[in-house]
């Protein structure tokens, strides 16, 4: 009696999101309604007046702005949450259980949002069907057809994992609440109660062509974008795969993070979620972004140690040249301080605390999102071509348009945890 | 040649799936159904999804 008690307050607790949203919720949720609205009129100004609007130009300049930067992160930020959950899976992993469906969660919005971002960077979105069309004559040499692939596949995995591994929860909610439990009727189609360890299985094989679509997404088709061009100074490198991989592991990873700490603290899940879990992801955060310090440092050696002109040109534009405040404030402060303190944790464990894992995680996505940027950019203000030396600062419908989709992932986000249970509400 | 590999490998594991529902005693396909048709709704609902927003953009972006 007092064992069934106790089940019952945990799982009261951890269906707290679901049972109420207060004023601060709904004014959070209207403020990023409200970025959201204002991006889409930018985007409407954009449609109607072209991409002259923005600062992307061609030959002189670059063609390519912030918004394939946006796509690249949002699409490197898609693995953290189901590589945790495959880990989960596959591996056993208890330890990451509590915090599995919220990266799972991640992913499908971060994907999403990926997708919006190669749509708003189109000058003509309206031919987007065209890669359907002509799917089968590009896919066979296209880099960009592999990626609209595998982001599709990808989606449809990930929204068929979180639907089939939800709907034991879904099944015992499905009562207590009123429109939601119609819905969760409507997505309990042809449940059993047997069908548990059916599934469990399923997610089992699922996980193994989840894990693949993660390498092949961030440490294939994404990098070739950029590895595969010779004519682009700066870009065409083997070293892509793994640099973008390694990328894509550590922001994902510190997203999941954040999230994380974020919901542990704001319903109070302390005794659900333990320190020890943002402890292991932490260390394994500052190694890979550690890693990754070590792979920027031999591109920029390769860059500047007989690299043929072009390279150099792209380099110093990073190492000394306009861009040089900035990608020096990002290495030493996104990246190399929160690595020491994410492995210093290790070290002297009574400097840890998930709250400052969280900060420090958050610190390294603001960096990540602009290496990025220092990836897709200084590339095209250096042509090989002779044209004269490009510069770019993104117009006010550029950033206004990055802030809406940055809203509407955070906003997709909230409006899921009230609506499905965020965590896994039931008790082995 | 990449696109069939890259469909190959994520298919394999999908396909291993659903033998191993078909070789177990006793059979039931139930759950791989659901997954197929999941996979197979959300291809075509991506595929309208796409042909109805360029449909609907078109009336927007000056021709």
């Amino acid at each position: 009696m007092i064992r069934r008690t106790t089940i019952d307050q945990h799982e009261e607790s951890l269906l707290k999101p679901l049972l109420s949203a207060g004023k601060p919720y709904l004014a959070f949720c209207a403020a990023l309604l409200l970025i959201v609205l204002w991006a889409g009129y930018a985007w409407v100004l954009q449609l109607t007046g072209g991409l002259g609007i923005t600062a992307m130009r061609t030959p002189v300049g670059p063609a390519w702005g912030i918004y394939i930067v946006n796509f690249v992160f949002f699409a490197s930020m898609a693995h953290g949450g189901m590589a945790i959950s495959a880990a989960v899976h596959l591996l056993k992993a208890e330890k990451f259980k509590p915090i599995a469906r919220m990266g799972e969660v991640l992913t499908i919005v971060s994907l999403a949002m990926a997708g919006l971002s190669i749509i708003i960077d189109m000058g003509r979105p309206d031919r987007a069907f065209n890669m359907i069309r002509f799917w089968p004559e590009r896919v066979g040499t296209s880099p960009l057809t592999w990626d609209v692939t595998v982001i599709v596949l990808y989606l449809v995995l990930s929204l068929s994992f979180l639907w089939l591994t939800m709907r034991r929860d879904l099944a015992r909610l499905a009562k207590r609440f009123g429109l939601r439990g119609r819905l969760y009727n409507l997505l309990l189609i042809g449940y059993k109660a047997d069908e548990d360890k059916k599934v469990d299985r399923l997610a089992f094989w699922l996980s193994i062509a989840i894990v693949i679509l993660i390498v092949m997404l961030s440490g294939g088709v994404i990098p070739w974008i950029f590895g595969l061009i010779p004519a682009q100074a700066g870009w065409f490198s083997a070293m892509a795969g793994p640099y973008f991989l390694t990328a894509a592991l550590a922001s994902s990873l510190a997203a999941v993070i954040v999230v994380a700490v974020l919901l542990r603290k704001i319903y109070h899940w302390e005794d659900y979620i333990k320190p020890e879990t943002f402890k292991s992801l932490g260390i394994l955060l500052g190694v890979i972004t550690g890693f990754y310090v070590y792979l920027t440092f031999a591109e920029q050696l390769t860059a500047n140690y007989a690299a043929p002109h072009p390279e150099l040109a792209v380099s110093e534009l990073l190492m000394t040249g306009e861009l040089a405040p900035l990608y020096w404030t990002m290495i030493i402060g996104g990246f190399v301080f929160p690595v020491l303190m994410l492995v210093g944790q290790t070290l002297r464990p009574r400097l840890f605390s998930p709250t400052r894992t969280a900060i420090y995680a958050g610190v390294l996505i603001i960096a990540f999102w602009l290496k990025r940027f220092f990836i897709v950019i200084p590339s095209l203000l250096r042509p090989l071509l002779p044209f004269p030396n490009g510069s770019y600062t993104p117009t006010w419908v550029e950033w206004s348009i990055i802030a809406g989709t940055v809203a509407a992932a955070v906003l997709l986000y909230a409006i899921f945890i009230k609506v499905f249970p965020i965590v896994e509400a039931h008790k082995e | 040649m990449i696109g069939i590999i890259v469909i190959a490998v994520v298919v394999i594991p999908v396909v291993v799936l659903i033998l191993e529902f078909v070789l177990e005693k006793p059979r039931t396909f139930r759950i791989p159904s659901l997954f197929l048709g999941s996979v197979v709704a959300q291809i075509v609902g991506v595929v309208v999804l796409m042909a109805l927003m360029g449909a609907l953009l078109g009336l927007l972006i000056p021709q």
